[in-house]
């Protein structure tokens, strides 16, 4: 009954949906009031009924009913208890069913914690977001339906990917989703401007906290996956500008420059038109990369199923939603009326620059992403759009926007003192590049992209500094003043250079791994030793034994330097006797400069097995920048000016003496 | 119904949750907002900090503070507009509740399964072990009462018959802990304490261990429970009391019904024991009859059909394939007073026949019938120590194996001829070891048991078709 309950929950929800999506925007041309406040009741209806459908197939996968369709393709009664909840989600059904709870989670929330919102807005920014509640619910119930019984079950269900049975799945997921589906909210709040026809400051600002709460979100989902990738797959790389990864990279990329517009909206009632159109773009990607990912057009570990039925439903979905907003767009853009001056050298120029950048970053990626597969489906030509293409065109319009990035601080609103900003700018460039020449001398740089990419690294790590620097009064002002200037800096400037400090710190992860990691492949019997860089690698013995749900052989691999021990890797070769599938477990030992890892592979039958050793330097930066780049949208998000309930707190606020 | 009921309620809390704004009093909500003038009147504070912070100059700062002194009362104009009222409207409140409850019912009913329940694999599990029990599997049955005793571990029945079951499958070790759970639960009674201290004695090879010992002699002078009386006189017997035990069993054969079932048990240890004291076996079953006295006396039998011992030695020094040859020795040397020649005669079969199950399951009935189990002879208990060591044999031990496992096979064919499969198995073997003689013999054996089914003959004749002439 606890699945067919769940079943009835989702029909509620989508019920809810269209109550949602229909009712406020009857009610705002009839002047109800209380029409408007349907929005909020609904949405938290719509929520609830998501969320107990969600319970309900979570529950059937934790007691492996396997009359529910999903779960016997997808489940087994042998997998651990953390694969059977995270389970749900590895699934087509179930990762649909996790979308829409995410965006009823979004539409609860704005009806919660969005009071301050005026009703009527609010109420348009609600219906627009159960208009895409109602066509995933659709989707969903009509083509992918979790609760699909079967009347027959099965004894035991399929299993699921080994690839997947790895304590990512629990994170990955979910924070990609967080991320994609929270852009539906900045989708939402300019399509309920069009309609309004207005668009103020307060608009950007009600906005923003969605976008950056989706933007952390993204940001560390991408990175999980990244990881995942780089310790499950085996290869040792981390991004392979695979179209599923593009699908997540591209709502990033245009959804940092929507973050910055919308900065610009509300300091300077400018961009209004651009931000919009960013935001409906943002959203776009996010639905495309879901089409991309859940049509079957692309096969990957993503994709679950390729049903031709689904592509052409979510392709629906897309040309509704995308076209609907642009047209919206190209019909009352004009009405709105952008304001603020500002002189060529400026922080709005310097945030418009970027934003160009970036989005040409994106546009880069879509020809990348697209080309392959318009062409296989207009000439049945396959081709791949390999790490070539986008180190050739991405890389260096990406290095330009991280260099903006590192001036535009230096920028003031409206009109920048040129003498100023041009002498802090030499001064980050003649610091960067000194130690881009030292960093030569010492290490040595392979190439012109190597120096290229060390100097962008270093300049902006070295101009948010001295950003900072300047802005607490150092070297001038004494220890005192620049501590308290410290203390009292708001918390939106510490998401600005913790965030391009993250930046700068993945990049120099990158660049680092890029240009000098050392790798080798190759067959070794226990006891040979393998020189990789500075480091010495020797398998030493093979244990096989049993997990939980398949069989692994474990290697140990020694790590010297010399003569000094480092340490011992665990790489794993495992075996999933249910789904026929065999993993690899990288062994991996994350020093500060970088990680030795090592692969296991399969023994040749004379007694060696084929090993994969590498020393990738600066990977465990790219880490820790992505995290820090999460982080510093969270700190932003938690300004006392941004939090949603602004106004409410200011008398309190008024009353504190000025920082 | 019961669901229906729970459909229509959740359905009926949906639209009323929906519907609640139409059900509040009247009020007046603002559409328009000061959240524009709240972030200009922000922006001023700020203007204010960084001057103060020594971050802009004091003309700077108020050129800019004009200008969003410009834009907030720009923005101010707006604010006039857009009040909206609201009141209480039970029509639009029922008509949400009945349109949108109505809508997710009859969505669900188009999509749902509203019949089939839950079927958690735990559940089903059971079922399914319900449904092969029911057919007579008595594992199945065992998993269900396993089951059982998780679920109600205070009951003395589960357990009970659980102990029951497992003996019945002759899994005496799992038999005895089951009957010890029984025992605690049961207090005293003696029918469990013996049958516990039984299920012991059984698990042990039929030795009586000491903790089973205290019990079944308590229970004798308590109870006078007759298996407790026949087990502790069988642990007499095995801690060398022979006379002691002879002695209980002719008392326990004494009180005894004739017709009880544990009676042939009795004489038969009587009888055996004897034998092996050599005393008249009449004083301790009077009513012996005459076959049991001449089995119980210490004549060797004169039968002109039975071997003599050196000749049947030599015969199996010579053919030491012929399990029916050492359970003849062993019985003569037990005829003749050497129950440890006897014991010898059917450990050096054992070694022979290690990978011969059937084989090693009738010496095992000529060691009990012989009464051999009584005496302990320590070198005893075969096999898994000698399939072990069949891992480590060289060529020629092994190929003995082999043949040790071939001639088991041709012995049980001997006593159960009707598995057309085994026969095949015989003359492949016989074939594969090179001895066609053999291989012939029993593809003659095959063919004269099958005579009479044709279709059996030809199965026969095809699997071994070029190893044997005549097919």
């Amino acid at each position: 009954m606890i699945v067919e309950l769940g079943h009835f929950a989702l029909c509620v929800a989508l019920i809810a949906a269209l109550v949602q999506s229909v009712v406020p925007l009857m009610a705002i041309w009839r002047g109800s009031a209380s029409g408007l406040r349907v929005a909020d009741s609904a949405a938290q209806v719509q929520f609830a009924g998501v969320a107990a459908a969600f319970a309900a197939l979570t529950y059937a996968f934790v007691v492996s009913d396997f009359s529910v369709l999903t779960v016997a393709l997808n489940s087994h009664s042998a997998k651990p208890m953390l694969y059977k909840v995270t389970g749900v989600w590895a699934n087509h059904e179930g990762s649909m069913l996790l979308w829409v709870l995410m965006l009823a989670l979004f539409g609860v929330m704005i009806s919660v914690f969005g009071k301050v919102i005026p009703v009527e807005l609010r109420s348009r920014v609600l219906a627009v977001q159960a208009m895409i509640g109602v066509g995933f619910y659709l989707f969903i119930l009509l083509t992918s339906n979790p609760f699909e019984r079967v009347a027959m079950p099965p004894l035991d269900g399929q299993g699921m990917n080994p690839l997947l049975q790895d304590p990512g799945v629990a994170f990955h997921p979910p924070l990609l989703y967080l991320g994609y589906v929270g852009f539906s909210t900045a989708f939402s709040f300019a399509v309920a401007a069009l309609m309004a026809g207005r668009v103020d400051p307060a608009w950007a600002r009600w906005m923003r906290p969605w976008v950056l709460l989706a933007w952390s979100g993204l940001t560390a989902g991408i990175a999980l996956g990244s990881w995942w990738a780089y310790y499950e797959l085996g290869w040792g790389g981390f991004w392979f500008w695979d179209p599923v990864e593009n699908a997540s990279f591209m709502p990033w990329l245009i959804g940092t420059a929507l973050l910055h517009s919308a900065i610009v909206v509300e300091k300077r009632n400018a961009f209004l038109k651009w931000t919009i159109l960013l935001a409906i773009l943002t959203f776009s990607l996010s639905l495309i990369g879901t089409f991309l990912v859940r049509s079957g057009i692309l096969t990957s570990v993503h994709a679950f199923a390729t049903d031709p039925e689904r592509g052409v439903f979510i392709l629906l979905l897309l040309t509704i939603a995308i076209g609907g907003a642009l047209m919206l767009f190209a019909w009352r853009a004009n009405e709105l009326d952008d304001g603020g001056v500002f002189a060529l050298l400026s922080r709005e120029i310097g945030l418009l620059t970027n934003n160009l950048l970036v989005v040409a970053a994106t546009g880069v990626v879509f020809v990348g992403t697209m080309y392959p597969l318009a062409l296989e489906l207009v000439t049945g030509d396959k081709i791949t759009v390999g790490a070539p293409y986008f180190n050739q065109t991405f890389l260096p319009i990406f290095g330009l926007a991280m260099l903006a990035a590192g001036i535009g601080p230096f920028l003031s609103w409206k009109r920048a003192n040129k003498r100023d900003v041009l002498r802090r700018t030499g001064w980050s460039a003649g610091a960067a590049a000194l130690f881009t020449v030292a960093v030569a001398a010492v290490i040595g740089v392979p190439g012109p992209a190597g120096v290229f990419g060390v100097f962008v690294a270093a300049f902006l790590a070295v101009a948010t500094l001295q950003d900072l620097g300047r802005r607490i009064g150092i070297p001038a002002a004494p220890v005192g003043t620049v501590l308290r200037r410290l203390a009292g800096l708001p918390r939106s400037a510490w998401g600005l250079y913790f965030g391009h400090l993250g930046l700068a710190i993945a990049a120099a992860g990158v660049v680092a791994v890029s240009l000098w990691s050392a790798e080798s492949i190759q067959t070794v019997k226990p006891g040979e030793p393998v020189s990789i860089g500075r480091y010495e690698f020797t398998l030493m013995d093979i244990t096989n034994t049993q997990g939980p749900n398949y069989q692994t052989s474990i290697a140990a691999v020694r790590v010297s330097r010399g003569e000094d021990p480092v340490t011992v890797l665990f790489p794993e070769r495992r075996w999933y006797p249910v789904e026929q599938k065999p993993t690899t477990e990288a062994g991996i030992e994350t020093r500060w400069h970088g990680d030795l890892y090592a692969v296991l592979g399969d023994p040749d039958g004379t007694g060696g097995f084929v090993t994969r050793f590498y020393y990738n330097p600066g990977i465990p930066w790219m880490w820790a920048g992505a995290l820090l780049m999460s982080l510093a949208a969270l700190i932003s998000l938690a300004d006392r000016r941004l939090r949603v309930g602004v106004p409410a707190d200011r008398r309190r606020a008024n009353l504190q003496p000025a920082e | 119904m019961e669901f229906w009921l729970i459909v229509t309620g959740l359905a009926a809390v949906s639209g009323l949750w929906m519907a609640w704004p139409y059900l509040r009093s009247r009020s007046v909500e603002m559409t328009g907002s000061d959240g524009a003038i709240s972030i200009y009147r922000d922006q001023i504070d700020e203007l204010e900090r960084d001057r103060r912070a020594g971050q802009i100059s004091d003309s700077e700062c108020e050129a800019a503070r004009v200008e969003i002194e410009r834009r907030a009362l720009v923005a101010a104009r707006r604010l006039d507009s857009g009040f909206v009222s609201s009141q209480r409207s039970l029509l639009s409140a029922a008509g949400l509740v009945i349109v949108a409850g109505a809508a997710a019912v009859a969505l669900y009913s188009s999509t749902g399964t509203p019949q089939q329940q839950d079927m958690p694999l735990a559940a089903r599990k059971t079922e399914e072990l319900i449904r092969r029990a029911d057919a007579g599997d008595i594992n199945s049955r065992i998993q269900l009462l396993i089951q059982q005793t998780q679920e109600e571990p205070e009951s003395f029945e589960a357990w009970w018959v659980l102990a029951r079951s497992y003996a019945a499958i002759g899994d005496h070790a799992s038999s005895a802990d089951a009957y010890r759970h029984a025992a605690e639960l049961a207090g005293d009674r003696p029918a469990v304490l013996s049958a516990y201290a039984e299920a012991m004695t059984l698990a042990n090879g039929n030795k009586v261990p000491s903790a089973a010992r205290v019990i079944f002699e308590q229970l004798a002078i308590e109870n006078a429970d007759p298996r407790a009386r026949y087990y502790a006189a069988l642990a007499k017997a095995q801690a060398q009391d022979f006379q002691g035990a002879i002695e209980d069993w002719a008392l326990l054969a004494r009180d005894s019904n004739p017709q009880a079932p544990w009676m042939p048990l009795v004489e038969r240890d009587i009888i055996n024991m004897a034998r092996f004291l050599k005393v008249d076996v009449t004083a301790y079953l009077p009513n012996a009859s005459a076959e049991q006295i001449a089995a119980a006396s210490n004549t060797p039998e004169t039968d002109e059909n039975t071997p003599t011992l050196a000749a049947l030695e030599a015969s199996l020094e010579a053919d030491p394939k012929d399990y029916k040859g050492w359970i003849a020795l062993a019985e003569a040397r037990s005829a003749a007073g050497d129950a440890e020649g006897a014991t010898a005669a059917l450990d050096e079969g054992r070694a022979h026949f290690a990978a011969a199950p059937f084989v090693l399951d009738q010496f095992a009935q000529t060691e009990r019938a012989l009464g051999l189990d009584l005496v302990e002879s320590g070198l005893r208990g075969p096999s898994d120590e000698d399939i072990a060591a069949a891992a480590e044999l060289s060529q020629t031990e092994r190929d003995d194996m082999i043949a040790g496992m071939v001639a088991g096979l041709a012995a049980r064919l001997e006593a159960e001829p009707n598995d057309p499969d085994g026969w095949v198995m015989l003359v492949r073997s016989y074939a594969t070891l090179g001895e066609m003689d053999k291989a012939q013999d029993a593809y003659r054996q095959a063919s004269a048991t099958f005579k009479d089914d044709a279709q059996v003959l030809q199965a026969i004749r095809s699997q071994t078709s070029g190893l044997v002439t005549g097919n």
